[in-house]
């Protein structure tokens, strides 16, 4: 995701939130402190920004048994740490679009937050955000779930999941490439 | 000499011959060429230095995308729908390149001359420049031992479905296969611009600067004078506060097909034509992957091995769009790459990456019609407003669907579509549903790695920015040498059309411009 892709998100997150400014207003500094893995203070976003992309990471990238987890990978830590090397723009798109996912419901007819949604309804926000009308809200779920996915794919923990062997550097002399057919 | 971040204490000035920036195949062809006529260059680049000998290339697609890759890889048109793809880094995007080499086809070299006015750059006159770059670069064609199952799996697809399908250019030597092509290569066996042109360059006496992103050009009475330039600190990708002012009565923009025009447009050139930032073009790429009963591991060994060029040019019927307009690879993406562009999330998601090995791919690069442009925000910064539009859509749904049809004549079990629901392709005959997929902005995401044209070439300053020469109509001493300046895209990889046009260009300031610096005999 890109500052300069995401130059139509604040606005539009603006509106809808406007919509929603009761909710918005209501506190709930606890709720969100409670889903920030303890000891962890977000570098970029806010601990409020920082939980809804944690509860939206969780369900991009559910667990499984076996697999290395988001919080294993660090995802939500790691896309933190990358808006830090952005600039401006960017850090207030993305932090919209966290609101977006959060609070963007309203415009649906929906008014409980993602992060305090079932599993379920958590799923059916996202669909609707997939397959919205608004382009804002498919670009803010789209440019989310890239980063998310992509960070934690390239965790050496979950390589062997997908059968690949990793970088070949570490090894002195390289094998040939293991896919040629004769 | 290479001077980084780590070098400057505090702010400099500096005087040259000629200031060249960006250090990519247009940059670096210039900059060797000026220092082996004597010239004084400063190479000024943007991005960092990294190099194999100090274990930069670690081959790790995180760490690589933020050290090659411009804005880490990140940056988007305005729309979101276009990933720019474009280096940051010594050597530019040949660092991060595919390797294929292919000479501009003599069909939009005449394009060029007819449509736009562009002279001196015939296929007559380009030969001697690709035989040179061919040479220079070791250009051969791919060889047995790096087709990797990919691309075994796309030359069988496509000859059973009636594709003629050849072995693609490389500019390799000494390639071991590793895969990491797009990383940056960790054994110097491609002939990016790193281990060519800008070793020659500096061993003929140009200085190079790294991390230094040039602000501003400075020009006075319709002069160039030099630049302003600030110091990055590699470690926030943020100014250090340390700034550059060079002298120089040559000024040589290279920085590439997305930021050229955007330095220009800071500096506030004369811009009568009002065609700068305009006519944005960079083939945006579709692509489909395939799921097969057999390991592909399209990660390993080299990218584009092969590759067709049937569909190179778009036909017409009855003057609607029929088919083609692309170049057809099969594709490599390493895994991360591969689990972003794949279609969902969730445990669906992890069905597909479970077997990441067994996934294929045919991508295209999509010659755009339809042209996009940029403006700068208030601060500076370029926002590209560009997306397929048009034909241009009708063009990638085509290039998909033929990607479809040749995956599954090598047998791939379905074909994935990589659109927001996943769309599944198991016959040949479903290849029609890709005409309805969703593909606009937040539904498919296409990388566009050739940006060109912002700041185009042609003999008349009320419809071009820079003449036959590269130079600036307005401007005398400022130049343009990447894919600014050509008036379309040239159909295929770009690089050797860009080094070529750069050979051009330099020819020209080191043998014809009255303004070239008098060395004493």
């Amino acid at each position: 995701m890109d500052r300069r892709g995401f130059l139509k998100v604040s606005a539009v997150t603006g509106s809808v939130l406007a919509a929603g400014s009761s909710l918005l207003m209501s506190g709930c500094s606890d709720h969100y402190d409670a889903m920030i893995p303890s000891g962890l203070t977000p570098q970029t976003l806010s601990g409020k920004e920082f939980a809804i992309l944690c509860t939206l990471v969780n369900h991009l990238i559910p667990d499984e048994p076996g697999h290395p987890t988001v919080r294993d990978t660090r995802v939500a830590q790691r896309i933190d740490r990358e808006l830090a090397f952005h600039q401006g723009k960017m850090i207030d798109d993305f932090k919209a679009a966290l609101l977006l996912v959060e609070h963007g419901g309203v415009a649906h007819g929906t008014f409980t937050r993602f992060s305090r949604m079932t599993s379920e309804e958590q799923e059916q926000r996202l669909a609707q955000m997939v397959e919205s009308a608004l382009e804002v809200e498919r670009q803010a779920f789209a440019s989310i779930r890239l980063m998310a996915v992509f960070f934690h794919y390239t965790d050496e923990r979950t390589w062997p999941h997908i059968h690949y062997a990793g970088p070949l550097i570490p090894v002195p002399n390289p094998p040939p490439a293991d896919n040629r057919r004769a | 000499m290479i001077l980084e971040y780590t070098d400057i204490k505090s702010d400099m000035t500096e005087e040259a011959d000629a200031i060249v920036i960006g250090s990519g195949c247009g940059g670096a062809v210039v900059a060797k060429e000026l220092a082996r006529a004597g010239w004084r260059v400063l190479i000024l680049e943007a991005g960092g230095y990294y190099t194999p000998m100090r274990g930069d290339f670690d081959q790790r697609e995180d760490n690589m995308l933020a050290r090659v890759d411009g804005g880490r890889g990140l940056d988007t048109s305005a729309n979101t729908q276009i990933n720019l793809t474009y280096g940051n880094n010594v050597g530019g995007a040949s660092v991060h390149y595919w390797a294929d080499t292919l000479r501009t086809p003599k069909d939009r070299l005449e394009v060029w001359e007819k449509q736009f006015g562009v002279q001196h750059h015939t296929e007559d006159e380009l030969r001697p420049h690709f035989e040179r770059i061919e040479k220079e670069l070791n250009a051969h064609l791919a060889t047995d031992e790096r087709m990797n199952r990919m691309n075994q799996l796309f030359q069988k697809g496509g000859e059973a479905i009636g594709i003629h399908v050849e072995r693609v250019m490389q500019a390799r030597k000494n390639c071991i296969g590793s895969g990491y092509c797009m990383q940056g290569c960790a054994y110097n066996a491609k002939q990016s611009q790193l281990v060519t042109g800008i070793p020659a360059a500096l061993e003929l006496g140009a200085r190079l600067f790294a991390d230094c992103r040039v602000d501003k050009v400075l020009f006075e009475n319709g002069r160039v004078t030099g630049v302003v330039a600030d110091f990055m600190d590699r470690r926030t990708a943020r100014p250090s506060g340390k700034k550059l002012r060079a002298k120089a009565p040559c000024v040589v923009v290279a920085a590439g097909g997305y930021h050229s025009a955007a330095i220009l447009m800071r500096s506030q050139v004369p811009d009568p034509s009002k065609q700068l930032g305009r006519n944005l073009r960079a083939n945006p790429c579709p692509m489909v992957f395939g799921l097969f009963d057999e390991d592909v591991v399209m990660w390993r060994n080299i990218p584009a091995a092969v590759g067709t060029m049937d569909f190179r040019l778009p036909s017409y019927e009855n003057g609607k769009y029929k088919e083609g307009g692309y170049l057809l690879y099969p594709n490599q993406l390493p895994p991360a790459a591969m689990a972003a562009l794949l279609p969902g999330y969730g445990r669906e998601h992890r069905k597909l990456m479970d077997q990441a090995h067994r996934i294929g791919s045919a991508i295209a690069w999509i010659d755009d019609i339809n042209a996009g442009h940029m403006e700068l925000d208030s601060e500076g910064y370029p926002i590209w407003h560009m997306g397929l539009q048009g034909d241009d859509e009708l063009q990638a749904r085509d290039a998909m669907k033929k990607g479809a049809l040749v995956l599954l004549a090598a047998g791939a079990r379905e074909v994935i579509v990589p659109d927001p629901v996943g769309t599944r392709i198991r016959d040949p005959k479903e290849v029609a549903k890709i005409d309805t997929v969703k593909i606009g902005p937040g539904q498919m995401v296409f990388a566009a790695p050739h940006p060109c044209g912002m700041a185009r070439m042609g003999p008349d300053p009320a419809t071009s920015v820079v003449d036959n020469q590269n130079q600036h109509h307005q401007v005398q001493g400022l130049f343009v040498c990447d894919p600014s300046v050509f008036p379309t895209a040239p159909t295929v990889d770009p690089s050797e059309t860009i080094m070529a046009f750069s050979y051009v260009a330099a020819r020209f300031l080191t043998e014809q411009w009255s303004a070239r610096p008098v060395k004493p005999a």
